[in-house]
């Protein structure tokens, strides 16, 4: 449970349409500060310059997908206990529960509702283990 | 929408704008997306075709399909997203098994090329459903205010409903089954392979199809003889309540065979070569409706309470209503929503319900329109005097719901018979060269007034001079109606397409920039190109060049006209085959 408030997210996501629309629901709808980036290699870079109260990392990515960049954050100081959260389409109850054996937080399925995404990252920080 | 959940936060304007702004870009970017996934297919074919390593491509086909899942629900296109999904599992259950076989290549082509047909028309259409027996859906195509709630309507509407794509193919031979699978995909079937009558039947048990085609010799391992087929298929329909269509494809001219197969319950018979154009052509004639759209109606009533009423009673029946209270407004909206029924009260505020008739049948354009009054008057003079000003009948209140159904749908029925037979070429059943020129002008009006795209193109068969010399003109017919079909297919319900002339098609794409609306026009020119046309001799192929036009400021229909027509030489110029964008500067 996160008592602190949550205010910067490293957000990692190759799908432009989406990454413009999670940021309007993070940093408009949440107000949250975001670093957005790309791929799972950009992430890296990022990692290594800022510390984030929470990283959201989409799991399908060409080349580095999310669990591998999950990995490669964790051998980096800045994010070594950082609280993940998957993002990824229509998920199983079998794969949410392997993505939190990797150590995330939680799942937010997609598609997301803009509207309130900000709000179901908000509860996932706060340790509420809300549905799809 | 916001009342209705408590988390969803109280959104200002300026950002449901955006949302907006970013929801229309997401489908504009649509066509990109799709023109990625037809890409990535074919190079999985063509590997699997050369013997070559298929599975880079299909990942690749499957993550751009994992991606579409994700994102066309948050976008508004949840149905779009919920079929990519359904395509994304189908293709990641291939890539988990050992290997990826011919078969699971035909299949995979043949979903996505019918899911690809589907969404370019109308990216919110909703899945088909497979068994046509299940409870008709209401239509959601409907722009009224009931059909956009969340929760669908319980109201059946049978005659409005989309049609089941899926065709079963029963037939051994591998050549003659791949041709036909290509070009049935071209025009949006989906069809499945069964090679013998047992896997045909295994599969009516699963779902029941919009057709079969079935090989009078019965596919292989058939028992005996050339009509095996022939028998097997009166066995099977014994067993089931076969309401689909049936084609035959056989060998054998012989009456004898044909009466067969008539006793077998078929509805075509084609002999050998098939001529699969043919075939196509019956089976859109057998499965597809021809006017989906919903009923337009003018609602024309002072009393809001009242309006209400009779618009949820009509729009529970699956038409789109729209209700007037201002009757000084009536001519703008009759240009701009198209209506095919007038239904109006006889007493109004500004005006009355006769002089309001008188009015609308001033003007050609409505001579034709029928007006229905809907009035608690009950003067039997008064009524004929609004008959006498033009009024078609006369409804008195309270009406029955199922008597002024009944009575609105038979007008407008007979309406758009009417009008196709006056607005529609013979062979195409597109719009003639007038109607496609009032289309443009009502539509640049409108453009203008929403401040939206509109794009115009003018299409031409290229050398099909020498087509209708060398094969004839019936040929030349054919290829005609090929292309009218392929268009109908492939462009979106809102476009509007027209036959200009001889080999000459024009299309009205509405709310499209012109550099989607070549995209477009350019993977129908792909599509076209690889479309086998029979002739007496041998078989061919055509193709087309086509020139597009944006609508801009200070335009008028005549200048886009020109436009189109200078884009579509220079198209010809350039060698043929080819969509060129006009050059306004």
């Amino acid at each position: 449970m996160n008592m602190r408030a949550l205010k910067t997210i490293l957000y990692v996501e190759d799908d432009l349409d989406i990454q413009t629309v999670a940021q309007i629901a993070l940093e408009v709808v949440g107000g949250f500060e975001l670093k957005i980036c790309s791929s799972g290699k950009e992430a890296l870079v990022a990692a290594a310059e800022m510390v984030p109260d929470l990283i959201l990392l989409d799991v399908m990515m060409p080349e580095m997908d999310g669990p591998t960049t999950l990995e490669h954050l964790r051998k980096i100081n800045n994010t070594l206990n950082t609280p993940v959260i998957f993002m990824t389409a229509k998920v199983q109850n079998s794969e949410v529960s392997f993505y939190k054996s990797l150590g995330a937080i939680g799942v937010v399925g997609k598609p997301f509702d803009p509207m309130t995404l900000a709000d179901q990252v908000r509860k996932l920080w706060g340790g509420e283990d809300v549905g799809l | 929408m916001s009342d209705s959940n408590s988390t969803r936060p109280v959104v200002n304007p300026a950002l449901l704008k955006e949302m907006q702004r970013l929801e229309e870009r997401f489908f504009l970017g649509l066509e990109a997306k799709f023109s990625a996934m037809e890409e990535a297919l074919v190079e999985v074919e063509t590997h699997r075709n050369s013997g070559l390593d298929a599975r880079d491509g299909l990942i690749k086909l499957h993550r751009l399909l994992h991606t579409l899942a994700g994102s066309a629900g948050t976008f508004g296109f949840s149905s779009l997203g919920a079929q990519s999904h359904c395509e994304e599992i189908f293709i990641k259950e291939i890539l988990d098994s050992k290997a990826i076989t011919q078969d699971g290549v035909t299949q995979i082509a043949s979903r996505l090329r019918s899911l690809l047909v589907r969404v370019r028309r109308d990216p919110r259409a909703e899945m088909p459903k497979l068994n046509e027996d299940a409870v008709p859906k209401a239509n959601t195509d409907a722009t009224c205010s009931l059909t956009q709630t969340d929760s669908p309507l319980s109201i059946t509407v049978p005659t409005i409903h989309d049609a089941c794509n899926l065709v079963y193919l029963v037939n051994a031979d591998d050549a003659l089954s791949k041709e036909i699978v290509t070009q049935l995909n071209f025009f949006g079937y989906e069809v499945q392979i069964l090679s013998t009558l047992p896997e045909f039947e295994h599969a009516l048990e699963q779902c029941s199809p919009a057709a079969i085609v079935i090989d009078a010799g019965g596919g292989v391992g058939a028992s005996a003889g050339p009509a095996a087929g022939v028998h097997g298929l009166a066995r099977i329909k014994q067993k089931f309540d076969m309401k689909f269509p049936v084609f035959f494809i056989s060998d054998d001219p012989s009456f004898e065979a044909r009466l067969a197969a008539v006793r077998a319950g078929a509805n075509s018979y084609f002999t050998k070569p098939i001529d699969v154009l043919a075939l196509t052509d019956r089976l859109d004639s057998l499965t597809v409706h021809e006017n989906k759209q919903p009923y337009r109606i003018l609602l024309m009533d002072d009393d809001a309470d009242g309006a209400e009423y009779y618009r949820t009673l009509l729009c529970h029946a699956g038409m789109e209503v729209r209700v007037l209270s201002d009757p000084t407004k009536i001519l703008q909206e009759m240009l701009e929503f198209r209506p095919e029924l007038v239904l109006m009260d006889m007493y109004m505020p500004s005006c009355s319900g006769i002089e309001l008739a008188l009015l609308l049948r001033q003007d050609n354009l409505y001579l034709d329109i029928p007006i229905v009054f809907l009035s608690s008057e009950s003067n039997f003079g008064k009524q004929m005097n609004a008959i006498e000003s033009g009024g078609d009948d006369f409804l008195i209140k309270p009406i029955a719901a199922n008597h002024l159904l009944s009575s609105i749908t038979n007008r407008i029925v007979r309406y758009r018979q009417l009008r196709d037979l006056n607005l529609r070429d013979s062979l195409t059943g597109l719009y003639k060269h007038s109607s496609i020129k009032e289309h443009l002008e009502r539509e640049i009006q409108r453009a203008k007034r929403n401040q939206s795209a509109l794009s115009f193109a003018m299409i031409d068969i290229d050398h099909f001079k020498m087509v209708n010399d060398k094969y004839g003109h019936p040929v030349g017919d054919n290829v005609i109606r090929a292309l009218s079909r392929l268009l109908q297919q492939r462009l979106r319900r809102t476009d509007i397409i027209g036959r200009y002339g001889g080999e000459e098609f024009a299309v009205i794409m509405p709310d499209t920039p012109v550099d989607v609306a070549a995209t477009v026009l350019d993977s129908v020119r792909q599509v076209f190109m690889k479309i086998c046309h029979h002739a007496k001799t041998e078989d061919f192929s055509s193709s087309f060049s086509a020139g597009a036009v944006e609508l801009s400021s200070g335009f008028d229909d005549k200048q886009m006209l020109v436009a189109a027509d200078e884009a579509l030489y220079r198209a010809k110029g350039n060698g043929r085959n080819q969509v060129q964008i006009a050059d306004l500067h």
